[in-house]
């Protein structure tokens, strides 16, 4: 979750850098051209400036499409025109490029949009690299040389918008970028040298910006961990409430067969094989008890009656852990997997008539289906989640269809299978679910015998948080900026007056 | 001549560090562990059936208990939307939508135009019951022991939703499950007709 910060601040200061870059070079040019009242200089300035507002947009991650495809098409305009002004600096003897942009109308725009990008800033490093050879002009060596880099990168992201794999491609593309707005600083450094003002002006703003965003974002990034810290603690405890509710729910399992044990119109109708009388009795009982289901046996484990689904029966049950212990004559209660009611919080007792005779046996207690997910859902607030084994049986997060829940899936963290199921130890962690980051505890789920045979697990949806804390950074980053901008006069001033003075 | 090498060459060899840069930073976050849980097995059962069909005809009403045992008819909600949902227990699907209409009803529970009911099909009360209070729902829960509701409905498979517009027409017939968005998106449709 951390590096998804990282990566995403990353983007944003860089962008911002660059912004902050063409911001400045625009600036010199709009500077040189009040001196000269030059169109070529004025184009220049334009096209910078409209370089950085697409910065600005993009490192604010704008979703909006109007937005984006206003500001998509001042940044080709402004790429014009920066081409332009290199152009009527030095007309080429013969045009060798023809800069045509052909645009479809509604989808695949931002595609074509790139690609058009790329193709002015690869043409712009093209005639910097023509002036640079042609006239031995030095200085133009950080402009090519930046503009090559911005457009391998801007390659990448053509890529990129078409790729599966964006992580490293997003990387690569973003240090190119970084690369080539150092170029592109270095050649702006080279028109200050001689003008000192200015110079100290861009270390102020240079420096603040830098400060302020290395702060805000260690800031943010040590106050996510903590929140993650805080957030895993919250999570341990609803996870140790839902095993909380297993055990009090096995304790009810377990007074609720005894309670329907002892019951004399049901011992009576068991004795005498009166099935009509037994079925109704059980399933006032089953109701009274507030059992999920009741299953009465035979001596032998054979079973007689389902309440709660009465057309399946005869099948035997004595192989089952609680039933066989009943069957023994103890009362027990367990969490166990079977045929009928597959996972299920079972308790059992034995049956004695009058003269104290076993005659069979009953079963009540819980199942754990995605029901029971959704009510512990209602109770914590978290999504819940009940493995057998490493198999999920009960889930409260739907696929990604959004309509059916992935029951049957099996957990694939093999340090989750590890420490839960092997060590029988809880563990919190990042985990995720369908593409979408979740931080997620985990419990190991016992039977009656201490055996682990499943895993409880609560987690939380994370990009919340994220989003959070990566829309207050930027408020604040925007913040320092604008308070930036409002000191800019009062330091302009004070280099003046500093560079008369010398 | 050896101008343009130079030329051609500057650009080949950024190309090659990028695709070398590309390659390394890739490499670094192949071994990155996933953690997706797979798609289980049993997807295909639960998904197996779906099918839209519009209609235009007036709901049959009806009267049934629901699981409080209070009457209630259709005809109560005259003047309303109301999506109607035919389901059993023992069916997951069925089941899903239970949760996903039950989900969609904490969001419209303010809504005076909305109604939801689902209609048990021929299940027995104290299961029905059990299953409402184990999931904690506070669905509006019909039974239809007898499976007449369901018969008048002419319902073929489970789950089936029928969406019924304020003059009591039914407009949709949907079998199968049906997503949180599209409940809603039909609903909102009705508003429209």
């Amino acid at each position: 979750m951390l590096a998804d910060f990282w990566l995403n601040n990353f983007h944003f200061a860089l962008e911002f850098f660059g912004a902050v870059v063409l911001f400045a070079l625009s600036w010199l040019a709009f500077d040189a051209f009040l001196i000269k009242k030059e169109m070529k200089t004025f184009l220049k300035g334009l096209g910078f400036l409209l370089f950085a507002g697409w910065n600005v947009v993009n490192s604010l991650g704008v979703k909006s499409d109007i937005w984006l495809t206003v500001f998509l098409f001042a940044y080709l305009l402004g790429l014009f025109f920066i081409l332009l002004n290199l152009w009527l600096e030095k007309p080429p003897k013969k045009p060798v490029f023809e800069a045509i942009i052909v645009l479809p109308a509604i989808s695949g725009i931002l595609l074509s949009v790139h690609i058009a990008a790329t193709f002015l800033l690869a043409l712009i490093a093209v005639l910097a690299i023509k002036r640079y050879k042609g006239e031995e002009l030095k200085s133009l060596k950080p402009l090519f040389l930046a503009f090559i880099f911005l457009a391998i990168s801007s390659i990448l992201t053509v890529i990129g918008l078409r790729a599966e794999e964006i992580i490293p491609l997003w990387i690569s593309e973003h240090i190119l970028k970084a690369i080539g707005f150092t170029f592109l600083t270095v050649w702006g450094w080279q028109h200050l040298k001689a003008r000192i003002k200015e110079e100290m002006l861009l270390i102020f703003v240079g420096m603040a910006l830098f400060i302020s965003i290395i702060v805000t974002l260690t800031f943010s990034a040590i106050l996510l961990d903590n929140m993650e810290g805080e957030a895993e603690v919250n999570l341990i405890s609803n996870v140790r409430a839902l095993e909380y509710s297993f055990s009090r729910m096995k304790s009810e399992a377990l007074s609720g067969a005894r309670f329907i044990s002892e019951n004399k119109e049901m011992v009576s109708a068991l004795s005498e094989n009166n099935f009509s009388a037994l079925e109704e009795v059980s399933q006032k009982l089953m109701n009274e008890a507030s059992l999920d289901f009741l299953t009465i046996a035979d001596k032998e484990g054979e079973v007689v009656l389902r309440a709660h689904a009465l057309t399946v029966k005869g099948d035997n049950v004595s192989q089952e852990k609680a039933a066989s212990q009943a069957l023994a004559g103890i009362s027990y209660v367990t969490i166990e997997p079977t045929q009928t009611e597959k996972l299920s919080i079972r308790g059992a007792a034995p049956v004695y008539d009058s003269k104290d005779n076993l005659v069979g046996i009953v079963i009540g207690g819980f199942i754990v289906d995605n029901a029971f997910a959704d009510r512990m859902k209602k109770i914590t607030g978290l999504e819940t989640a009940v493995y057998k084994g490493d198999s999920l049986v009960a889930t409260t997060i739907l696929g990604p269809d959004l309509k059916t829940r992935n029951v049957g899936a099996k957990q694939t963290d093999s340090k989750v299978i590890e420490q839960v199921l092997g060590k029988g130890e809880g563990m919190t962690g990042r985990t995720t679910i369908f593409s979408r980051p979740y931080l997620a505890a985990f419990l190991p789920l016992k039977n009656s015998e201490g055996k682990v045979i499943g895993m409880l697990e609560a987690s939380r949806l994370q990009t919340g948080i994220i989003e959070t804390a990566n829309s207050a950074s930027r408020l604040t980053l925007l913040v320092t900026i604008i308070i930036i901008i409002m000191a800019l006069m009062p330091a302009y001033l004070l280099a003046k007056k500093l560079t008369e003075e010398i | 001549m050896k101008r343009f090498i130079k030329l051609l060459a500057i650009p080949l060899i950024l190309i090659a560090g990028t695709v070398l840069i590309y390659l390394a930073v890739s490499q670094f976050f192949k071994k990155e562990p996933k953690e997706e849980i797979t798609i289980g097995p049993g997807e295909e059962t639960l998904k197996e059936i779906s099918e839209i069909k519009k209609a235009d005809y007036l709901a049959p009403d009806f009267e049934l208990l629901n699981i409080q045992e209070e009457k209630v008819k259709l005809s109560d909600f005259e003047n309303k939307i109301i999506v109607l949902t035919f389901w059993t227990t023992w069916n997951p699907a069925a089941q899903d939508q239970i949760a996903i209409l039950e989900s969609y009803f904490q969001e419209i529970k303010e809504s005076k135009d909305i109604v939801l009911l689902t209609i048990n099909n021929l299940e027995d009360k104290s299961i029905v019951s059990n299953f409402i209070k184990r999931g904690d729902y506070v669905l509006k829960v019909l039974l239809d022991e007898k499976g007449e509701v369901g018969e008048s409905y002419k319902i073929s498979a489970l789950p089936a939703t029928y969406f019924i517009n304020q003059e009591g027409k039914v407009k949709e017939t949907y079998i199968g499950i049906l997503s949180k968005e599209e409940i809603k998106n039909r609903v909102e449709g009705l508003y429209a007709r």
